[in-house]
């Protein structure tokens, strides 16, 4: 469980110049094995709330607790959780440091010191996972974005974290890898255990997940499953986001008079559902 | 026409092991003072278009023309093709190498040996027209700038050479939804004040389809598909095949066709599909009361 207590982050310089901090009094807890979509607009704290959950910085009021360790203990705490909170970056060229594939997986388990036939499994393991097995032996700097983006997770997972973030992975890839890299990482979470929080900006993306936190000036504004979010509209369209299309297109036919279709409809098997009760 | 291709084929890498045949007989034409997309997966040839219609590539067989001549033909001046068809490559911030915003922008002016007041007027008007205002940006370090402005500097250094046409490799890529509006927004203003022609290549249909007056679909190589964005939806399936993205909007239409498989999904507004939606479902019993009621 990760506990996020009262947290207030400022970026340096930004209280001489006014700016309001990036993370304001933000409390909220993610337990085990859940799926968490993170949604906002740009600069409403979304990727530092990752970093803090990551101890890549550190928060100046309140506490990240990251089972049972605090994230500004220092020491040998610091390392257990970063090795618990494995996080991906948006630009996957950000974080990719060898020369090869395999290479790339095994840079991870490498650096925990571990035994080279567990590094080996590992390695072979994630290339499955991610579907990396026919560019095993290639260059990294060969791979196109999507291939990139599923490496870069395959390296954080080769290092078994309990907690995987994904900061944007899905701004840089077309529509159906991403769709792809997202059914695999649910799939890890079921099977493993493992907790996902997925930052995204596509309102689209939210159907699938467990539970959805909209994050707006540095707050968190709403904290539910799917369809209980998307039912505040107004909320939403004040943070700059607006609702689905789908969910909008089943509002729109409720406006018109078909009144027993559902308020919110967040996918097209719902809908297609909904439009069959009324045939 | 300002560009016709006719059956080219190129092989990239040729003589090596790692030889692709890029184009395999592509045909199409590119009309002036419009916006045509180029649509298709990766590896369709997309790129090797683009440098093709410049010369950049020779065609092994096939020729390619501007504005009626064969630009292959010895008598053909393709440095003068290249002062009006500017290119901006995939990851334009690539394409800067000056220290600063106004000296980036002005190489081109400069190199045309432009008088220092000719040079300074049109980098002036290009980087005004990409959003960036010349007082504030002009001394401005590259390297401070953010991705997307580092894009719109590109652009504007291509501007500052006057194209009549200017040819974008993937535009939009890696940028985010609002980095990628603007970015579109500012295609249909080069279009429609500045008069422009222009080309783009694109992976998903989602990008373009409001954009574009003409839409080529390549797949291998080849034109597999063309015509207005609402000609080339109506093949939505086909399309999702060869893997390219499409607008939401279509994406639902086409889920909702299992259940109407007349429902048209070459629907580009969430408007146009619920208007065709409303043609299937049968009537509401508390719209039927609405309508009796005076």
């Amino acid at each position: 469980m990760i506990e996020v207590n009262n947290v207030t982050f400022r970026y340096s310089g930004e209280a001489e110049e006014g700016i309001a901090p990036a993370l304001e009094e933000v409390t909220l807890r993610i337990d085990e094995g859940e799926t968490i979509a993170l949604i906002g607009h740009n600069g409403s704290g979304k990727s530092t709330l990752a970093r803090l959950l990551a101890a890549i910085v550190l928060p100046q009021r309140g506490s990240v607790i990251v089972d049972g360790l605090r994230t500004d203990a220092g020491g040998e705490s610091l390392w257990q959780i970063r090795q618990s909170v494995g996080l991906v970056f948006q630009n996957p060229d950000d974080q990719l440091v060898t020369n090869t594939v395999i290479d790339e997986i095994a840079f991870g388990p490498e650096n925990l010191g571990l035994p080279r036939f567990e590094i080996e499994e590992r390695v072979e393991e994630m290339l499955d996972l991610l579907d990396l097995r026919p560019y095993a032996r290639h260059a990294v700097s060969d791979l196109s974005q999507g291939q990139k983006q599923r490496l870069a997770v395959a390296g954080v997972l080769a290092m078994r974290p309990r907690y995987l973030i994904l900061d944007e992975p899905t701004t840089m890839i077309p529509g159906h890898t991403a769709e792809q890299l997202l059914e695999t990482v649910r799939r890890l979470a079921r099977e493993r255990g493992i907790s996902v929080l997925h930052i995204t900006h596509h309102m689209y993306e939210l159907a699938d997940f467990d539970r959805v936190i909209v994050m707006n000036r540095g707050r968190v504004l709403l904290d539910g499953t799917p369809a209980s979010v998307l039912r505040h509209r107004e909320e939403l369209e004040r943070a700059g986001l607006g609702l689905p299309l789908i969910t909008q297109l089943g509002q729109r036919l409720r406006a018109r008079g078909w009144s027993q279709l559902p308020e919110v409809i967040l996918t097209l098997d719902d809908l297609k559902a909904a439009l069959c009760s009324l045939k | 026409m300002l560009f016709e291709v006719k059956d080219v084929y190129y092989t990239r890498m040729r003589g090596t092991p790692f030889a692709v045949e890029a184009l395999k007989g592509c045909s199409l034409t590119i009309p002036e003072g419009k916006i045509t997309a180029i649509v298709g997966p990766t590896q369709a040839g997309k790129s090797t278009l683009l440098l093709t219609l410049l010369g950049l590539f020779r065609p092994s067989r096939g020729s390619v023309l501007f504005r009626g001549q064969d630009i292959h033909q010895a008598a053909f001046d393709l440095e003068a093709l290249r002062l009006r068809v500017g290119i901006v490559f995939q990851s334009p911030e690539a394409q800067l190498f000056e220290e600063t915003v106004g000296k980036d922008v002005s190489f081109g002016p400069r190199r045309k040996k432009l008088s220092p007041a000719q040079s300074r007027r049109l980098v002036q008007e290009s980087l005004e027209a990409v959003g960036l205002p010349y007082e504030e940006f002009r001394t401005r370090y590259i390297a401070s700038l953010s991705g997307g402005q580092k894009r719109r500097v590109a652009i504007a250094g291509v501007l500052a050479l006057e194209p009549e046409a200017i040819l974008f490799d993937e535009p939009t890529a890696g940028l985010d939804p609002q980095g990628r509006q603007e970015l579109l927004a500012l295609l249909q203003r080069l279009k429609t004040e500045r008069r422009l022609t222009i080309v783009l290549t694109s992976s998903s249909l989602a990008d373009v389809a409001m954009l574009a007056d003409q839409v080529i679909v390549l797949h291998e190589g080849r034109v597999v598909l063309s015509g207005s964005p609402r000609t080339v939806l109506a093949h939505a399936e086909e399309l999702l095949a060869l893997d390219i993205t499409l607008p939401e909007i279509t994406q639902i239409a086409l889920g909702l066709r299992s259940l109407w498989p007349a429902l048209r999904c070459d629907v580009l507004t969430l408007d146009e599909l619920e208007e065709e939606l409303v043609r299937f479902l049968p009537h509401a019993a508390s719209q039927e009361t609405q309508l009796s009621s005076p």
